[in-house]
């Protein structure tokens, strides 16, 4: 051993067993391309190509490169790159390209190499094919026996990433590593939830962007889209004229729509329905849910003086948010809700985000004023009196006589949430002004804030937007949004900022980097969870029971077979009963006692659920 | 000879009770056996009244199965179903008899390891296996039970392989039975002196239930006669029989829910007649040798289920259709209107007065007397009418399964009459046809094994041969209900074949061919003229002597 290789064992050894199992490794030999690249074989099997390791290097990370954007694009803590059979290590110096190219701070991440050949890793450490730099690189060397060494990497490992050859000569014992790093890190077991949205209407974007959000967070989440069964439920209108009867078909519609939620909930195991405002759940399945002991949440994301079917349904949820507090809040109280929570609206940046509008674009879609949704009385009576040329009213059931039948577009058509975007992004004031049947201009009493909010602040894009109450909890109303407290003094506002470009886009570039900080989708989802997680004790236990068959061969310690059974299985993949009873082969070999105590177990569940006992 | 048997029976507790004949017969068989019998929970109490029982081993199994949600990591059902297992009766076990026929109890029977189980169980590689013509012969009669002659009672005790075993029912009547039902008459102030009637409205489906107006009238009636009237029921049927009571107008007391098994048994004793549907509570009335009447609508099947012992009397309406075919939901129950309380009342009054042959019924409703004759055989007799063709088919029937399961003499000559020969004749040919078919078809499946290179194409080809007369044997079910009961016989056994590998694919089919031959040859011996068989014989030897 010369000094110079103790001295890089002794840098990049991940700990001291490592070091040490390094310097005893035995010497192999190696071959050199006619470039010089080295390249080496173990055990029969060359680990690299012996044409262009380099070459091969840069197409193993394109393999990976999907998987490492999307760590990249969601993890802002250092990032641990787990390399597993990383043979000499030519993958490090192809990863570390493909970061620069990608602008990626290197300093935040630390690639650990994870070899179980120590003659492999000495021949690497020997030849350092990689080049060091700001990339931090670890030398780990593991065997299937040895599990002392992991517990210092039990956190979480934000990516982890398979050699090619070195890997496949030994992968069990990778897999093993990998499976015992997971249990020692106790990783919890993703939450399921089932998000069935509404038929039509305001609330629907709400549960398709609360599905995609809950995903992104790692959740396990299926998205039951209600939407396909829209014309089936208005075919009730085409059947008969009677107001009464269409009634009676479709409150059965509904019910059975409600029904499928809950076959759903309980044959996919869900452990929460997260339900928006007009979702389609009945009390009676929200107490069925209740039975099969699967937790329901509604987002009620609308006026709850307008719509008031809440009333019969939130006592039955197990958590109710609301866009709005203060009363709202009090008559859930009297009705006997106890756990209700304020979680205003949000903007999805994945479908709202600024971009420079074609053409042709702007000239259909650009306007120096705009105005995107349903002709309220407020609405029409405000707008009437603004006198700018250039004001484009977009959506439907608006007066084209009292608002001026040229500034309605396209015949009063419903716009698409992709032409949202385009308007928001082609126009230099988009005006938002809340609803109100009732109110000529503003209403004095508005409180809760609409998703237009945040979508024109998510797309970079100027918005003047009328005072609410709830509003400046949500931004701040000196540097990020511009209210208006009467129709005279949004057309005031219209003339001071027509001509300053400037003064816009610096709103709008505070209100859009406010809405990423503070209000996504992702982010109420986030809060959404934390509040149940704190209200619903058995939702915490679920999330937090930890591994599985560690639990399990912990609780059976004293029946030595069942033990030694059980540690045979994959413990990633045996997450539950149903796992252990599908390795179980009938007719193939004998039946052993374990292996009869679980197949009599799972015949008995599904006898169990087959009966409606358990679910 | 077994020292420690073991008896696994996760049924209700009419089917607990109706196995008692067997429990007898394992007990004389083995005097000096331990004799345990496991139990579900709820039905331990019954099952420590049974005087055979050495030892009753309770299994919870609500509380199981509860420890079995999807979201629950199973460990509460591991250790519940270790202390099970670890039972010191359930070690060493040497004969298993499961009568519970499902899939858990065949696999709990297997991790059981006794040294021999008859019933449902797993073979040592998991196969599900049935090593009971007699528990086959009672799961293909589950469909149809329309030609079944016999009583569970009878089955179960064929099970065990003893026909001549005594098949009266008996149940152990303790001291604290017999106080508890006097504390509960006194409670409810009824007298221990006067003569006592119980009625059990309640069943376990509302389709086996006779209307509760229906009760109230023939509790009423009763109550006028002077009679002391008690209703009884669970729990669940304390809504019920508060009904019945309330409808009467009379002072009818309802003491359902307040009766254990004990108690229950202990109120029996104390009445002269019960008066209920198909239920566990017949059977225990029945044991304690109280005359029953009981009213058998629905799906309840008299044949199967009426209480053993002699001198019962079951009604049931008189329609083509009764008793519903099993598991099957009926939007029509007209059997429930034909059986008025004035027919009850009359039938009940001929009992009590030991006057049966004087009972006389519209032709709507059949009444037929239980018999355990001399000899220990249980059958039911028609009061008045003739013999009609399913009666004449359950007499041949009977005769046929106890040759072709026990394997013993032929069909008796006088169960074979021209009306079932002649019901038989179409569907046996037919049969004879898929025998042949089946026997080409094995033909080439016993070659298979001896090829060693086919192709993956020719063993799916011969595989599927063998479906086809699967299949032609369930078709002939539907085309001719007179061999249907030998059809799904052959079926359950080919669905409970084992498919693991070929060698044990082909055993098994083997053995349904030659149980196939066997039916038909029986079947043919009953159809074929035995004068015209033997009359040419005799006259070519009578040539040849001369």
């Amino acid at each position: 051993m010369n000094m110079q290789l103790s001295e890089i064992i002794n840098s990049y050894a991940a700990d001291i067993r490592s070091g040490q199992l390094l310097m005893e490794a035995a010497d192999i030999p190696h071959a050199s391309n006619p470039q010089g690249n080295p390249t080496v074989s173990f055990e029969g099997r060359r680990l690299h190509s012996a044409v262009d390791p380099l070459h091969e290097a840069r197409e193993w990370v394109e393999f990976y490169a999907e998987q490492i954007d999307a760590v990249l694009e969601h993890e802002n803590a250092p990032i641990i790159v787990l390399l597993l059979g990383p043979g000499l290590g030519y993958g490090i110096s192809a990863l570390e390209s493909y970061l620069r190219e990608r602008q990626v701070d290197l300093r935040l991440l630390t690639v650990q190499c994870v070899e179980a050949c120590p003659e492999v890793a000495k021949k690497a450490l020997q030849l350092c094919v990689w080049e060091p730099s700001l990339l931090k690189v670890t030398w780990q060397i593991v065997s299937e026996s040895d599990t002392s060494a992991n517990r210092q990497n039990s956190e979480r490992n934000s990516l982890v990433l398979h050699g090619t050859a070195d890997y496949q000569l030994r992968r069990n014992e990778y897999e093993a590593f990998l499976n015992n790093q997971r249990n020692v890190a106790g990783e919890s077991i993703p939450l399921r939830v089932l998000v069935p949205t509404p038929l039509y209407g305001g609330s629907l974007p709400a549960a398709y962007h609360s599905a995609s959000a809950l995903t992104h967070l790692g959740y396990e989440v299926e998205l039951m889209d209600m939407s396909k069964y829209y014309s089936q439920f208005e075919s009730a209108n085409d059947l008969t004229k009677s107001e009464s009867h269409r009634k009676v078909l479709k409150g059965l519609y509904t019910t059975y729509l409600a029904e499928s939620i809950v076959a759903r909930a309980i044959d996919w195991k869900a452990d929460i329905v997260w339900a928006v405002a007009q979702t389609p759940l009945t009390p009676s399945a929200l107490r069925e849910l209740t039975h099969a002991g699967i937790h329901s949440a509604l987002w009620f994301v609308e006026d709850f003086r307008l719509f008031e079917y809440w009333k019969e349904v939130a006592p039955l949820y197990d958590v109710v948010f609301t866009i709005q507090k203060g009363e709202f809040h009090e008559r859930l109280r009297s009705l006997g809700v106890h756990n209700y929570f304020y979680l205003p609206c949000a903007a999805n940046p994945e479908i709202h985000y600024p971009e420079n509008p074609t053409p042709q674009d702007r000239a259909r879609y650009g306007s120096q004023l705009s105005f995107v949704g349903a002709g309220y009385f407020n609405r029409a009576h405000t707008f009437a009196a603004i006198q700018n040329p250039d004001f484009k009213i977009w959506g439907n059931d608006w007066p084209s006589q009292q608002v001026g039948r040229h500034r309605v577009q396209e015949e009063g058509r419903r716009v698409s949430t992709d032409e949202t975007r385009r308007i928001f992004n082609s126009s230099s004031i988009n005006i938002n002004l809340h609803s109100s049947p009732v109110h000529t201009d503003v209403n004095p009493e508005g409180d809760f804030v609409n998703p237009r909010t945040f979508e024109i602040a998510a797309c970079g894009a100027f918005q003047l937007v009328d005072h609410r109450s709830l509003l400046s909890e949500l931004f701040d109303l000196e540097d990020e949004q511009v209210t208006f407290k009467s129709g005279e003094e949004l057309r005031s506002l219209i003339g001071k900022f027509s001509n300053d470009e400037v003064g816009r886009r610096k709103y709008a570039e505070r209100a859009r980097a406010r809405v990423l900080s503070d209000h996504t989708y992702e982010k109420r989802m986030e809060t959404a969870v934390n509040h149940m997680l704190a209200v619903l004790p058995d939702l915490r236990k679920r999330k937090h029971s930890g591994n599985f068959l560690e639990f399990l061969i912990a609780a059976v310690q004293d029946d030595a077979e069942m033990v030694e059974y059980l540690k045979r299985m994959n413990p990633a993949t045996t997450t539950d009963l149903d796992a252990i009873a599908s390795t179980i082969e009938l007719g193939k070999g004998k039946l052993s006692r374990p292996e009869g105590i679980f197949l009599l177990m799972k015949e008995f569940r599904d006898w169990g659920i087959e009966k409606g006992v358990i679910s | 000879m077994p020292r420690n048997i073991v008896v696994l029976s996760f049924t209700r507790m009419g089917d607990l009770i109706q196995s008692i004949p067997l429990l007898r017969s394992l007990r004389l068989r083995n005097s000096n056996a331990t004799l345990s019998l496991v139990v579900l929970k709820d039905f331990e109490e019954t099952a420590k009244r049974l005087p055979m029982i050495d030892h009753v081993i309770a299994f919870d199994v609500d509380r199981f199965v509860s420890s079995l949600d999807t979201r629950e990591n199973p460990v509460g059902a591991h250790a519940e179903l270790s202390r099970l297992l670890e039972n010191p009766y359930l070690s060493d076990i040497d004969l298993l008899v499961n009568l519970s026929h499902t899939r858990q109890s065949a696999t709990l029977s297997s991790l059981l390891n006794p040294a021999k189980c008859i019933g449902m169980h797993r073979d040592i590689e998991g196969n599900l296996r049935v090593n009971n013509d007699w528990i086959v012969y009672l799961l293909s009669i589950m469909e149809e039970r329309r030609f079944n002659p016999f009583n569970l009672v009878e089955i179960y005790r064929r099970i065990e392989g003893d026909a001549f075993v005594d098949l009266n029912l008996e149940l152990a009547l303790c001291w604290d039975d017999a106080v508890e039902a006097e504390q509960l008459f006194a409670a409810h102030g009824l007298s221990g002196n006067r003569e006592t009637i119980a009625l059990q409205p309640g069943a376990s489906h509302a389709a086996r239930c006779w209307p509760v107006e229906r009760y109230a009238e023939l509790a009423a009636r009763f109550a006028q006669d002077g009679f002391q009237v008690v209703v009884l029921g669970d729990e669940a049927e304390t809504k019920l029989a508060e009904r019945v009571s309330e409808l009467s107008n009379q002072n009818v007391v309802s003491l359902a829910g307040k009766t254990s098994v004990g108690s229950l048994s202990g109120v029996l004793a104390r009445c002269k007649l019960l008066v209920t549907n198909d239920t566990g509570t017949a059977h225990i009335a029945a044991a304690l040798k109280i005359p029953v009447i009981g009213i058998f609508l629905g799906p309840a099947s008299a044949k199967d289920t009426a209480p053993v012992g002699s001198d019962h009397v079951i009604l049931e309406a008189n329609l083509p259709c009764a008793p519903c075919d099993y598991m099957k939901a009926c939007a029509n129950p007209v059997c429930k209107s034909v059986i008025d309380a004035e027919a009850v009342y009359e039938t009940s009054k001929c009992v009590l007065d030991h006057k049966l042959y004087t009972l006389k019924l519209p032709d709507s409703i059949k009444a037929r007397l239980t018999r355990v004759d001399a000899e220990g055989q249980f059958s039911l007799q028609q009061i008045g009418g003739d013999k009609t063709s399913i009666e004449e088919s359950l007499d041949f029937y009977r005769s046929f399964w106890i040759s072709f399961l026990h394997q013993q003499r032929g069909i008796q000559e006088h169960c074979v009459t021209e009306r079932v020969k002649r019901e038989l004749s179409p569907g046996l040919s037919e049969l004879s046809d898929i025998c042949s078919a089946a026997d080409t078809a094995m033909n080439e499946l016993m070659r298979l094994s001896y090829t060693e290179s086919e192709s993956k194409a020719r063993v799916r080809e011969t595989l599927e041969r063998q479906t086809e007369w699967q299949s032609s044997l369930r078709a002939l079910i539907g085309n001719c209900s007179a061999v249907s009961p030998l059809c799904r016989f052959l079926l359950v056994k080919t669905v409970l074949a084992r498919t693991s590998s070929l060698l044990n694919y082909q055993t098994d089919l083997t053995e349904i061919l030659s149980d196939l031959h066997r039916g038909i040859a029986l079947l043919e011996s009953t159809v074929i003229d035995r004068n015209t068989l033997i009359a040419p014989i005799v006259g070519e030897l009578a040539c040849a002597e001369s």
